[in-house]
């Protein structure tokens, strides 16, 4: 095994990472592992001794590893840490990392952090002519649907066609007032019919790691409507390839004059190119992940060394003791952990 | 059972095999029953049943060093209680409840060193420990490594990685290095219960790891007495634990009653009294639910099987974070009685087989009910002739259990 993939199991569920597997296999022979299952796998691939470990959306294993003398690096994901100190990307992205978000790869930047970027875009997979029946589809995901559910609901007052489809992960709160037009799909061709008969997506969450599931739907020719936050705004265009809008803004009300007056023909030609010339855009970027990944794993001990002297202290942490899979806590932990080193560095040296 | 001296010798070694152990006496016998066309088959099992005695196999007692199996029999929920918030304090602070595990452990270990001795392991005879737990597994490399025996030996992992938390040093993580060591050894043969867990293994050891199954009896079937018409029989059999997902019968219960009303009945076993995954609201809930039938918390074996041949679906809500590597014995029992089943995703058994149709996968409690409407539609006729066709599907897969 050249590589450990370590991630996490909805998004083993889901296949998200899959298509980024995928593309290291055909270099590197690629185990994928899942954190949250088994915490304790974190010392099993020690024992493996991988060439490089990239943590995807568990990137606040990176420090622990590089502790024990593992090349590490992290993927984050901006629903999960948009909200982290300087600190925490600075430790993340200390080996190196890859962000799929201009928020994310600002924040490393911001932190003196290595980071190289990637962006995902699908093939488009539609016809420009192709009449729509349906307005808008939403797959309601996580318990965040506040904002849009309004929305549908302004949309069906005004007498427009909208398709509910029940995507939540969890529970769905028992105070919920939604009808449900789908729960699932036997068959994914259902969902990719349904999207090629809707005008709009209307994106579910107000931050995204990647965002695949509009990313799908605008593959398929949806135009997106989605808040203007992390993800949406990496791969939405105001105007020209959708429509973003303020979450504050409660009565959707130039979001709605917006979406009255545009031409949706020119807006769903321009998703197609956007989509068609980005395909190029992508492979480069690969390129440059391959490239990276690469030069990392050719790094010498001695150059590596530097590293793990300076994240020694990360051994005391034995993240599957303290945190026992909870790795929202693992998350803080390793933030007040970084301010610990922050504050180290500025002490006498006879401290140190 | 005569023992002749031109077989070789196979020793099964399972410290699983208790009364409140998952592993019944059952799937013991089933592997010693494979293995006697080429072995003379001795047992040795940490719970000696009269089955067990009555087998005609030579049986060794050994004891469990996995402290649940001792302190669950406790009925006093206080005690279980007390017992459970210093198994929670251990996984923080793992300073003196590891040291007095341990101390049971190394007994259980001498105990098995006893029995090795005795059982003298030659050139050609086995060792096949079917659930490798993870104390012995280790011993026995250890055992193995040291004293050069000549014997085969054969781990069949499953992926219960509770054994693998008590210690500072985690045995799983002791015995994977062990294995890495030793993977060149061509009498040394790793195997899994699932696909997932043996490529985990692969992954981290760099050893061949095969996968091993369960062994089936497939049994004639006489389902004359069997209703064609009533409501249609859901079963969730094996014990009611939180791992099994048995903290959602109630979710599932109402989701189906408000899809299916009254022609979906679901029969759950009742949670043990004093258990750990006693909850006194569901219990209470259920005992008035109109399609829940609630068995009693414990059922014998014949029972068991009863409780499974009656079913037209089998449920298995298991608990994918507990079962994200690991099988299911009772996948194996519903299947070779042909029966209809639908699973929870993001389990490892249900995962490896819904691609091939074996069992139907269900993600969320909601989905689940959608699923359960359009099957209520269905006659009962259906999920016989499809459970049996599934069987076949999974017959022609995987045609041989892969131990020896």
């Amino acid at each position: 095994m050249d590589i450990a993939f370590i991630n996490l199991t909805h998004h083993e569920k889901s296949k998200s990472s899959a298509w980024f597997v995928d593309h290291l296999s055909k270099t590197y022979t690629v185990g994928t592992f899942s954190y949250d299952a088994d915490n304790s796998v974190i010392h099993d691939i020690l024992i493996a001794k991988p060439k490089l470990i990239v943590c995807w959306q568990v990137d606040f294993l990176v420090p622990w590893f590089i502790a024990h003398g593992q090349k590490a690096i992290s993927v984050p994901m901006a629903d999960a840490c948009e909200n982290m100190p300087s600190a925490y990307f600075e430790l993340i992205s200390l080996f190196g990392s890859i962000s799929f978000t201009g928020l994310i790869a600002d924040k490393i930047s911001a932190a003196n952090g290595a980071t190289v970027k990637l962006e995902y875009w699908p093939k488009p997979n539609f016809d420009l002519g192709a009449k729509r029946k349906n307005f808008c589809f939403l797959g309601v995901r996580k318990t965040d649907f506040e904002f849009p559910i309004e929305l549908i609901k302004r949309l069906r007052g005004q007498g427009k066609k909208c398709h509910i489809h029940n995507s939540i992960d969890s529970y769905l709160p028992t105070d919920h007032s939604i009808r449900f037009d789908s729960q699932y799909f036997e068959d994914k061709n259902d969902l990719n019919k349904l999207l090629l008969n809707s005008e709009y997506f209307i994106c579910p969450r107000p931050c995204e790691g990647i965002g695949l599931s509009y990313l799908h739907a605008l593959s398929l020719g949806c135009i997106p409507i989605g808040v203007d936050g992390p993800g949406m705004q990496d791969y939405i265009q105001h105007g020209v390839t959708g429509f973003l809008f303020n979450p504050k803004d409660k009565k959707f009300k130039t979001l709605l004059k917006d979406i009255r007056e545009c031409d949706t023909e020119a807006i769903r030609s321009n998703i197609y190119k956007q989509l068609e010339s980005n395909q190029s855009r992508m492979n480069d970027q690969l390129k440059n992940v391959e490239i990276y990944i690469n030069q990392l794993i050719n790094l010498t001990e001695e150059e590596f060394r530097p590293f793990i002297k300076r994240l020694k202290i990360g051994r005391i942490i034995n993240p599957t003791r303290v945190l026992n899979g909870r790795y929202v806590h693992g998350v803080s932990l390793i933030s007040a952990f970084a301010s610990i080193i922050g504050i180290r560095q500025r002490l006498p040296r006879f401290i140190k | 059972m005569t023992i002749s001296n031109n077989k070789p010798k196979a020793l099964i070694i399972d410290p699983a095999c208790h009364s409140h152990a998952g592993h019944n006496v059952d799937s013991v016998l089933r592997y010693a029953k494979e293995l006697e066309a080429k072995y003379d088959v001795s047992l040795a099992v940490s719970g000696t049943s009269a089955k067990l005695l009555s087998s005609g196999y030579k049986v060794y007692k050994i004891s469990n060093p996995y402290p649940f199996v001792k302190l669950d029999t406790f009925t006093n929920s206080f005690c279980a209680k007390i017992y459970f918030k210093c198994l929670q304090l251990s996984r923080y602070i793992y300073t003196w409840l590891p040291r007095v595990l341990d101390h049971r452990s190394s007994s259980a270990r001498h105990k098995l060193k006893c029995i090795l001795k005795e059982f003298k392991p030659k050139d050609g005879d086995l060792l096949f420990l079917p659930s490798t737990d993870y104390y012995y597994g280790l011993e026995i490399l250890k055992f193995y490594k040291n004293t050069k025996t000549p014997a085969n030996l054969h781990l069949r992992f499953i992926g219960v990685l509770e054994n693998g938390r008590f210690s500072k040093r985690a045995s799983k993580t002791e015995i994977l290095k062990l294995i890495k060591h030793l993977k060149d050894d061509f009498r040394i043969k790793i195997s899994a219960e699932t696909e997932r867990y043996a490529t985990y293994i692969k992954n981290i050891t760099g050893a061949r790891v095969e996968v091993t199954r369960y062994p089936l009896t497939i049994r004639k079937k006489n389902d004359s007495n069997k209703a064609v018409t009533g409501p249609l029989i859901v079963s969730c059999p094996g014990a009611s634990r939180e791992d099994k997902g048995s903290f959602d019968t109630i979710p599932i219960v109402n989701s189906i009653f408000a899809t299916c009303g009254e022609k979906v009945v679901v029969n759950v076993q009742g949670f043990r009294k004093g258990d750990l995954a006693w909850e006194k609201d569901a219990m209470f809930l259920a005992k008035r639910h109109p399609t829940l039938r609630l068995l009693a918390p414990r059922v014998s074996r014949s029972d068991f099987e009863r409780y499974i041949l009656d079913a037209d679906i089998i449920l298995l809500p298991y608990n994918p974070s507990s079962y994200w590597y690991r099988g299911s014995a009772i996948f194996f029992e519903s299947i070779e009685q042909g029966k209809y089943m639908i699973g929870r995703g993001g389990n490892a058994f249900v995962d490896d087989l819904a691609d091939n149709n074996i069992i139907d996968r269900f993600y969320k409690i909601d989905q689940l009910g959608a699923m359960m409407e359009s099957l209520s539609l269905k006659p009962k006729s259906y999920f016989k002739e499809e459970g049996e066709a599934r069987l076949e599907r999974y017959l022609s897969m995987y045609d041989s259990v892969n131990i020896g």
